[in-house]
Formats: C-alpha cells, sequence, structure tokens
C-alpha cells in the first residue's frame, strides 16, 4: 500500500469557556500517493478540523491531544507530523512546500493589501531558494498554468480587482508552485458558482495529472465527490463512519449516515412528494454520549446497543470499512467511550 | 487621485475662513472688551481711571468701531502676516506667537511620534499574547489611561518628580539653554526635559490607540488570509506583521491627522499647568483677560494645524490604501 | 435504500405530535434578544463592578446632604488642613470600641510654624449611623439635620471634625463637600448628553434620511465644528460666557458648550447608521410589503441602533464630566461658591500645597473612578449588544 499521509486514531480537542469541543474524537484514514481522497459530511462534522491537523495548523483553544500524523515523504522516509513542534522549522519546511492547503473563500483568503505577485512569490522564495527575479517567473509561470488570462497584470493586481473564480485559481497557483505531494482542498468551490465549479474543478483534475499529486478534498457536496474522488472518507462528529472506493460508496453504501445522505440527493427520475431529510440536527458537540454519534438520528438503530457500544471498524473488504454495529462489532464488550464520558459529563 | 488632493483642499478654504469669522465673534462675545478688564482690574486694586483717557484708548485701538470692520481689519492684517497687537503684553501679536509657536509644533509632533511609536507595538502584543498577564495589564494600562485627565496626571507627575526626583518643578530648559538660540545641545535638552510633558500629553492618545489596535488585530488574526499565510509556511511573528498588523495600521494610520488636533488640544491645559512656554498658556491667560487679538489668532492658529493635520491624514489614507488608490473614489 | 423503515418526513399537513424525535433532543430555551443581552452583560465582571459603582454615585448624588457629614460651607478654622482622620477599632488597649476617633489638638510647631495635629487618645468619639448635625433642605423641600454618619452630641469644634479625607485651607471638610461637588459633576455629564443626543439624532436623522442638500448643508456644518480643537473651543466659549452670570445659568451655559461639539460625532454615526440600513435587505423586504417611512424608522431603523446609541451614550459622558472638570480647574467654567469636582480641583494648582496637603487631589480619584466605572459599563454594553463576539475560554 503506497500510502502518503496516514491518519491514525487522531483527536483534535477545542477548550472553550462551554467546555471540551471534541472537533475529530478518533478519526482514522489514509492518502494514497497519486490519489484524489473526497471527505464528506454535514457542517461541523470535523472534515476542516483533520485538515489543519494535518498541517499541524490548529490554533488555541485547540490542540492535538492524541493520535499519529505519518507523513511518508518518500516509502523510505515517514515522519509523524503530529509530534512536530507546529511552528517550529521542520514542520513549516513541509507546510506550504510539501504539503499545501487552498481554502474555501478565496477573496477573503488573499491578504487585501498585498499584491498577487508578492503573495505568489512568497511561498516560492520560502520554501525554495532562488532569487527574487527567478521566484516571479516562476510564479508567472504557474498562473499562466492554472488558466489566467495576462498573467503579467495579474501579478501587480490586488485581490478586490480579480473575480471569485480567478482569486481561486491564484490560490491554487499559490499553493502548487512548489509542486507539492499532497493538496489539501478544503471545499474550494463552495463559493464560487457552478459554471466556475466546473471550470476549477477540470483544473484541479489536470493539474493532478500533470503533476502527480494527491488531493484531499473536503467538500459537503456529493456530486463533487463523485466526479473527483477515487476514494472517499464519510465523517460525522469527529469520527469516520465509513470509508472506501467512491464506486462502494455510492453504490453500495453500508452506514446508515451515508445512506441518509446519498438519499437526500434530489434525483430526477424519482418522482417524490417531498425530499428525504435526515431528522434531527447535529448534536452539541460539548456533550460526549457513549455508543455511536449517529444513534439520535439513525432509522435503524438498535437501542440499547447502538447507545452504549462505540462501533469499532468492521473490514468489509476492498478497503471498504464501515463503523456500524449492524455489521458486526457488538462483541467488544464494553467500549473505552462509555466509561470516560459518563464520568465526565 | 490628484482630484482628489484638489477638492480636499478647495474644501479646506473656506472652512478656514468659516473658523475665523466665527472665532473673532467667539472672541467679541464676553460684554465690553479688554479695556473694560483692563479698567475693572485698575479700580480692584484702588487706582484712579479718567474716562477721557479710556475713550482716547478705545479710539487708538479701534475699539469703538463696528464688530465687521473690527474683523475686516483683523482678517485682511492677518492675511498678510500681522495678526494685531496684544494688549496685556503689550506686544505683536506674531511675535509672541512666533516665540512659542515652534515649540508647541514640536511638542505636538513629538507627542504624535511617541503615541503611536507606543501604541501599535503595545497593541500588537496585547492582541497576540491575548488572556496573558501581558495583555491584562496593558488593557489596565489602557483603562486607566483613558480616565485619568492628563492635567490631573500633569499634576501628580509634576509633585512626584519634585519630591522624589529632584526635576526643576517643569520648565522645558535648564537655565543656560532657556534664551540660548537653538543648536544641537540645546535640542538635546529640550528632549531631556520634554519626555516628561509628551507622556503625559500623550497618555490618553496612548490608551486609545492602544485598544483600537488591538481590537482591530484581533479582528484580522482571525480572517482567513492569515490562515493561508500560516499555510505557506510562514513563521508566526513575521506572518503576523506581514499581514494581519499591515491590515490593521489601515484605519489606524488614516486617522493619524485627527490625533494632532487632540494632541493640540490636550497640550492647552497640560501646558497650563506646568507653564511650559507653548501657546496653550498664552491662550488661557489671553481669553481671561480678553486679550481680543491674541486670543482669536491663536485659535485660529490652531484650527489651521488642525486643518491641516486632517487634510495631510486623509491623503495619506488615500495613498497607503490600494483599495481606493486604484479605485480613484473617495472612501 | 432505507425509505421501507418507520421514519416519517415531516410535512405541513401533519398532526402535531406525530413526528417522533430522539430521546436525547436538545431542548431550545429561547430568550428574547433583550434578555441575552443582559445576560450576556452580567457576565461581565467588570461591567458589573462599573456599574455597581454608579449606582453608589448617583444614589449618593441624591441622597448628598444626607451623607455629607457636614454642610460643605462649614468652615472650621482651627483645623485649616487637617489631613484625613485615621479611624480607629481597638483603643490603646487593645480592647474593640467600634469605629471611632481620638480627640484632635491643634498645636503651632515652634521651630517651622506649621500647624501639627495631635490625638488625644484620653478622648474617645465613637462614630454612629444616622446622627444630627448641621442642619439642611432635603431636596429643598424637607428641613431635616440627619446625617448618615458621624459623631453625636459632641461639638465638631471641641473633638476635631470627622475629616474623612481632609480638610482644605478653610477648615471645611473635604468630603462632604466631594459628595456635594458630585452632584453638579455627575450631572452634567447626563444633561450634555441629553442635549448631544437630540440634536445628533434630529440632525443625523434628517441628513441620513433626506440627502442631497440637506445632508450636505449639516456635513459641512459638522466638518466645521470638527476643525477647531476642542479644548481650546471649550475654553473660548467658555470665556464667552458673562462673568457674573448667576450658578444655575451657568451650569447649563456649561452643558450647552460641552454639548456643542458632542453631537457631531452621535449624528455622523447615526447618518451612516441610517445610510446603511437603508439598502438593507430587511428594509427593502419591509419596503415591499408596503411599509411607510415612519413605520420603517420607527420599527427597523431606530431598534437597530438603539443599542450602538446606548454604548455611545456610555462612552461619552465621561467626555463630558472630564470637560467639566478642565474648564472648572483653568477658571473658566464653574467658580466658587458652586462645588463641582473641578472647582475643588482649583486648590490644588498650587504645587506647594499638593506637595503639603495631597489630599487635595482626591477629587481627582473620584473622577478617574467615575471614567473608570462608565467605561467598563460601556464596553460590556458593546460586547452584550454585539451578537457575533465570542469569548474564548
Amino acid at each position: 500500500m503506497d500510502y502518503l499521509v496516514e491518519v491514525k486514531d487522531l483527536h483534535t480537542y477545542f477548550y472553550v469557556v462551554e467546555g471540551e469541543a471534541r472537533a475529530v474524537d478518533g478519526a482514522s484514514f489514509a492518502i494514497r500517493r497519486g490519489q484524489v481522497l473526497g471527505v464528506v459530511g454535514e457542517s461541523g462534522c470535523g472534515k476542516s478540523v483533520t485538515a489543519r491537523s494535518i498541517l499541524n495548523m490548529v490554533r488555541p483553544p485547540g490542540k492535538i491531544v492524541a493520535g499519529e500524523i505519518i507523513y511518508h515523504r518518500t516509502p523510505e522516509e515517514s515522519i509523524n507530523l503530529a509530534a512536530l513542534p507546529p511552528m517550529g522549522r521542520e514542520m513549516r519546511a513541509i507546510r506550504g512546500g510539501e504539503i499545501a492547503m487552498i481554502f474555501q473563500e478565496p477573496r477573503a483568503s488573499l491578504s487585501p493589501v498585498h499584491s498577487i505577485g508578492d503573495q505568489v512569490t512568497e511561498n516560492i522564495l520560502l520554501h525554495q531558494q532562488v532569487s527574487r527575479a527567478e521566484a516571479e517567473r516562476r510564479g508567472l509561470e504557474m498562473l499562466r498554468q492554472v488558466g489566467l488570462p495576462k498573467p503579467e497584470q495579474i501579478m501587480r493586481s490586488y485581490p478586490h480587482q480579480l473575480s471569485g473564480g480567478m482569486c481561486q485559481r491564484v490560490m491554487i497557483a499559490m499553493a502548487l508552485s512548489c509542486h507539492p505531494r499532497l493538496l489539501i482542498a478544503d471545499e474550494p468551490t463552495t463559493a464560487l458558482d457552478v459554471t466556475t465549479e466546473a471550470q476549477i474543478l477540470e483544473l484541479m483534475q489536470a493539474l493532478q495529472a500533470d503533476y502527480g499529486m494527491s488531493i484531499m478534498f473536503i467538500t459537503h457536496n456529493l456530486g463533487v465527490v463523485a466526479e473527483m474522488a477515487d476514494e472517499v472518507v464519510v465523517m460525522y462528529l469527529g469520527r469516520v463512519v465509513e470509508k472506501g472506493t467512491v464506486i462502494d460508496i455510492f453504490d453500495n453504501p453500508k452506514h446508515p449516515y451515508t445512506r441518509a445522505l446519498l438519499e437526500s440527493l434530489p434525483r430526477i427520475e424519482q418522482a417524490k412528494e417531498w425530499l428525504a431529510t435526515i431528522p434531527g440536527i447535529v448534536p452539541d458537540p460539548y456533550k460526549v454520549h457513549p455508543g455511536c454519534p449517529f444513534f439520535a438520528r439513525c432509522s435503524e438503530r438498535m437501542p440499547g446497543v447502538c447507545d452504549t457500544i462505540a462501533p469499532p471498524p468492521v473490514d468489509l473488504g476492498d478497503g471498504h470499512e464501515v463503523r456500524c454495529l449492524l455489521y458486526g462489532g457488538a462483541e467488544e464488550a464494553i467500549s473505552p467511550e462509555a466509561i470516560r464520558t459518563s464520568a465526565g459529563d | 487621485m490628484r482630484d482628489y488632493i484638489i477638492r480636499r483642499v478647495l474644501h479646506a478654504v473656506p472652512t478656514l475662513f468659516a473658523i475665523s469669522v466665527f472665532a473673532f465673534i467667539v472672541i467679541q462675545l464676553p460684554p465690553g472688551d479688554f479695556l473694560t478688564t483692563y479698567v475693572a482690574n485698575l479700580s480692584a486694586s484702588g487706582q484712579v481711571v479718567d474716562e477721557a483717557e479710556v475713550a482716547a484708548l478705545r479710539e487708538q485701538y479701534g475699539l469703538n468701531q463696528p464688530i465687521y470692520v473690527q474683523y475686516y481689519k483683523w482678517i485682511t492684517n492677518f492675511l498678510r502676516g500681522d495678526m494685531g497687537q496684544s494688549f496685556y503684553w503689550n506686544r505683536p501679536v506674531n511675535t509672541l506667537v512666533g516665540e512659542r509657536i515652534l515649540t508647541t509644533m514640536l511638542i505636538s509632533i513629538l507627542t504624535l511620534i511617541v503615541t503611536y511609536g507606543l501604541a501599535i507595538p503595545m497593541g500588537i502584543l496585547s492582541a497576540t499574547r491575548q488572556h496573558t498577564w501581558i495583555d491584562y495589564i496593558l488593557t489596565v494600562f489602557g483603562f486607566i489611561g483613558l480616565a485619568t485627565p492628563n492635567f490631573l496626571l500633569a499634576l501628580i507627575l509634576l509633585w512626584i518628580g519634585i519630591q522624589h526626583l529632584g526635576l526643576g518643578g517643569g520648565g522645558l530648559f535648564s537655565p543656560e539653554f532657556l534664551d540660548a538660540p537653538w543648536s544641537l545641545a540645546r535640542f538635546w535638552d529640550f528632549l531631556k526635559h520634554v519626555w516628561l510633558p509628551v507622556l503625559i500629553i500623550g497618555t490618553s492618545g496612548i490608551a486609545e490607540i492602544m485598544r483600537v489596535m488591538r481590537a482591530t488585530t484581533l479582528d484580522e488574526l482571525g480572517k482567513p488570509y492569515v490562515e493561508t499565510a500560516r499555510s505557506k509556511g510562514l513563521a508566526e511573528g513575521k506572518l503576523v506583521r506581514k499581514y494581519p498588523v499591515r491590515v490593521a495600521l489601515n484605519p489606524i494610520l488614516s486617522t493619524i491627522g485627527w490625533q494632532l488636533p487632540v494632541i493640540i488640544s490636550g497640550s492647552v491645559i497640560v501646558a497650563s499647568v506646568l507653564g511650559l512656554p507653548t501657546t496653550g498658556p498664552l491662550l488661557w491667560s489671553a481669553l481671561t483677560t480678553q486679550d481680543m487679538f491674541l486670543a482669536a489668532s491663536i485659535l485660529m492658529i490652531l484650527s489651521v494645524l488642525t486643518v491641516v493635520g486632517t487634510l495631510l491624514s486623509d491623503i495619506l489614507l488615500a495613498w497607503i490604501d490600494p483599495r481606493i488608490r486604484y479605485s480613484g473614489q473617495e472612501v | 435504500m432505507a425509505s421501507e423503515t418507520q421514519r416519517r418526513i415531516p410535512s405541513p399537513y401533519d398532526e402535531p405530535g406525530v413526528i417522533e424525535f430522539a430521546a436525547d433532543e436538545e431542548v431550545l430555551n429561547v430568550l428574547s434578544p433583550r434578555q441575552l443581552m443582559v445576560r450576556r452583560f452580567l457576565k461581565s465582571r467588570l461591567a458589573v463592578l462599573g456599574l455597581v459603582i454608579l449606582l453608589v454615585m448617583y444614589t449618593s448624588v441624591i441622597f448628598a446632604d444626607f451623607i455629607a457629614p457636614y454642610s460643605p460651607t462649614h468652615r472650621f478654622s482651627k483645623f485649616i488642613h487637617t489631613p484625613p482622620r485615621t479611624i480607629h477599632l481597638f483603643d490603646a488597649e487593645g480592647n474593640w470600641r467600634g469605629p471611632f476617633v481620638y480627640g484632635l489638638e491643634a498645636e503651632v510647631d515652634r521651630v517651622n510654624f506649621q500647624r501639627i495635629f495631635v490625638e488625644d487618645t484620653e478622648r474617645i468619639y465613637p462614630i454612629r449611623l444616622f446622627v444630627r448635625g448641621d442642619p439642611y433642605r432635603l431636596w429643598g423641600l424637607i428641613d431635616t439635620d440627619l446625617h448618615l454618619f458621624g459623631v453625636p452630641e459632641v461639638e465638631p469644634e471641641d473633638m476635631g471634625p470627622l475629616y474623612l479625607l481632609g480638610a482644605d485651607h478653610f477648615g471645611r471638610d473635604l468630603f462632604s463637600r466631594i459628595v456635594m461637588g458630585g452632584r453638579i459633576s455627575l450631572t452634567i455629564g447626563l444633561v450634555g448628553i441629553a442635549i448631544s443626543l437630540l440634536i445628533g439624532l434630529v440632525l443625523g436623522g434628517l441628513s441620513g434620511l433626506y440627502g442631497g442638500i440637506v445632508d450636505s448643508v449639516i456635513q459641512r456644518l459638522i466638518e466645521f465644528i470638527r476643525s477647531m480643537p476642542t479644548i481650546p473651543l471649550w475654553m473660548a466659549l467658555a470665556a464667552a460666557l458673562p462673568p457674573n452670570l448667576p450658578q444655575v445659568q451657568m451650569y447649563f451655559g456649561i452643558t450647552i458648550i460641552l454639548s456643542f461639539v458632542g453631537w457631531t460625532t452621535l449624528a455622523r454615526v447615526i447618518r451612516g447608521k441610517f445610510l446603511q440600513l437603508r439598502s438593507e435587505d430587511f428594509v427593502l423586504a419591509a419596503r415591499q410589503a408596503g411599509a411607510s417611512e415612519l413605520y420603517l424608522i420607527r420599527s427597523h431603523l431606530i431598534p437597530s441602533f438603539m443599542s450602538y446609541i446606548l454604548v455611545y451614550l456610555t462612552l461619552a459622558i465621561p467626555g463630558m464630566i472630564l470637560g467639566e472638570t478642565a474648564l472648572s480647574f483653568l477658571g473658566l467654567g464653574l467658580t466658587a461658591p458652586t462645588i463641582s469636582w473641578g472647582v475643588l480641583l482649583r486648590d490644588s494648582q498650587d504645587l506647594q500645597a499638593i506637595a503639603l496637603h495631597s489630599w487635595i487631589l482626591t477629587p481627582a480619584l473620584f473622577v478617574v473612578i467615575t471614567v473608570l466605572a462608565f467605561n467598563f459599563v460601556g464596553d460590556g454594553l458593546r460586547d452584550a449588544a454585539d451578537p457575533y463576539s465570542v469569548r474564548e475560554g
């Protein structure tokens, strides 16, 4: 298995006035070299915090409390990113140089008082020992590659003079300028209109093929996942509830949450009166209940079982894994969750 | 951009004119005039006053003419550089003001520099070390600085200075430099004495700007582009200075010109308390003795400084904010 | 797929009670925005502290004569410049006596001819609540001589008066004078702010509502006023008031002068808010629904910046208080025999006096505390009113 990044049992918590918020509560998955991993889930399920944890960019009052993030720079060289000091030299060299990130609101993610050229060349200068002139040349080339017209002019422009789509292209250029092995894209097209979205996705696919890099694509849009991803991870309340290839997830979803998500997609060929929704809302992150996180809203819940035992991962073969007691795992007696949370409630 | 500057300058002219009228009227408002006060003071000290003599004086100073005539004479002279005669000091206003205007300007500008020079780093420090003891101390200082009237601060610090530090009791120069012409040595002596008044005058400004800087920086620290910078692998200190601070500085620096009038205004009382040779105490005594030309002229000069200061600051804002520079609009 | 389960999809035609919710569904507590604001305000300890201080201050304004142990004009010529009295609890033998003061003797030092005050530990004067003292007329209506505290049944001259904060150069009790001075100093801010508010609301509202020429004229006016440095302007205007004006008129003259500049900030802000809100979606929506101009103003615009106005007021009052203090200190504002904290501070212009009798600076302390209290409350209100402010743990 040629994994690029392995996330193992990651726990990232936030300590605020209201209490301890478990943004990521035991997530494990892996990203293969050269592949696109789609991460889906509702707002608040922890996808963004997971991304930032990988880059060790979680700010106080949040911190990574447990788990490992193994980055296999080469098949021989590995390093645990979670153990590195977040603002240390090593981590900072990796950030932007080997693992880069693009964000949701492209316009707001660029500094309003610095020129595009300044911001793009900054990344190159940070990670590559080149002269300023050379960095500018490379930056210009990147802008050209992401399909921006008149790149020289763009270099001198400011973010407020560009459209949202153009800003996102700039962000992509910036992120890829040092040819990272992994690109983390946190809902990059959510703030864009559908036409622009299609163009950006197309661009990302082309670049991914060209550079052979991996992409971790975070989104709540299942359609985009179907289009872009090779493998999919479904998250709920800080945990991975199901993961597998994109075919498996879409054609053969096992977890009730995955199924409910897919069913809530409006489909033209099925004439239904009412759109399907998942009843209830995402629960309070400060109250951790023993058992499965989806218990309260699950249509197939088993009272007495699902609310006491936290489902362990069940391997369904071919990399398809699910955490649901419907498929086994109930034999794992008392879960550590139950002890921990009933004491801390 | 140029249009903007021209427009602002053109705006300033009628404003200054209106101010001159207003200043003149206000000075004239108290019943009577300088001579009335003068006579009253003389009578109070028991001296006999000759009516005819008073009338003659009145004629001489032109105090018996209608107000608009007096104003016209004053403003035309003012524009030519002659600000009239001070009754109280019996010297031309020009000389009196001229002696002090340099010191006033120096103190004001020094205070401006010190205010921003201290407030901005303190605000940034407070924001980046939020909730630590540094933050709390600075916040407390900020509150107290805002609450304490500066003339009181002047009194207290002066008292401490006399009691415990043996300072000379105010004044800006050591005796040997008092009337000497300006030189490097004199300037250095000046700096040694002026740091206390500067701090006193600037305290409330420092407190206020520090709080604003802290708040704006905090706001900016949470914005997406800061995260982008971090994701590029920039060191924290460097990225704070390059990004959120740079953005937060905009509103602060844009109002630099507006701080100048506040400083000028605040320095009047402090200077009066400390007995500094600036225009402040001069204005104070001019107002209490109804020394018309002196008071109106000083008021006018201070207003001119204010208007010019704000004009410069608006132009500065238009220049440093690329959003305005490239769109050519007035914000 | 999962459509064959018992899950019901909520529809508008369902009867209530049909939908089954999960066992641990959260119960939503609903509070009105005002209640939320109050709650958030109370969470800030500084803000609550400020509020308490202000309540104490303004209560003492109402009951000033009662709280002050002596009449502010009562001179005790034997006890000029007495330092603040020490209140003892235990006598010289160590017995508990409750709060009391010793008798005071005024002597003249033979060497430097300065007054010294010596405590006589033989004579003990207990401090009691609700004692009879200098007569006064409460609120101009009721004649009484009851005071909150004091030493009963002794002539002050015999015991050395109960100077909580010392005496001034006429032997008058500074504490009593400060309490009485609070009446002027604390209320001038309120009156001034009321005037500023009125003018600011009207002019700012007109400016924002009608735009055009009205707006231009008012904006020019505001610019003009703000072009002049504030304190010199105040000084000049204050000097313009006739010197022998009766004190009541002087009081109002000063408040008008102070609000002369103050309304401009408010007017600008209100105008800004009006302009901004006019194009807000919720106003457009109301207009579409057929709302009239007046209705819009009353029900939408004003409530939306009410909290801002409140915050502005709380933070502007200290400016007025400081303004009056400064003007009176310079002799351009209120003058003796009127008592305000600024007037009291005029005595401290003399550096020698401060060096020898530092307690005459105490009115300054009261000014500072009041301003701080207003600032705390204002900050607390601002944080409470802002629905987007987040507090980290």
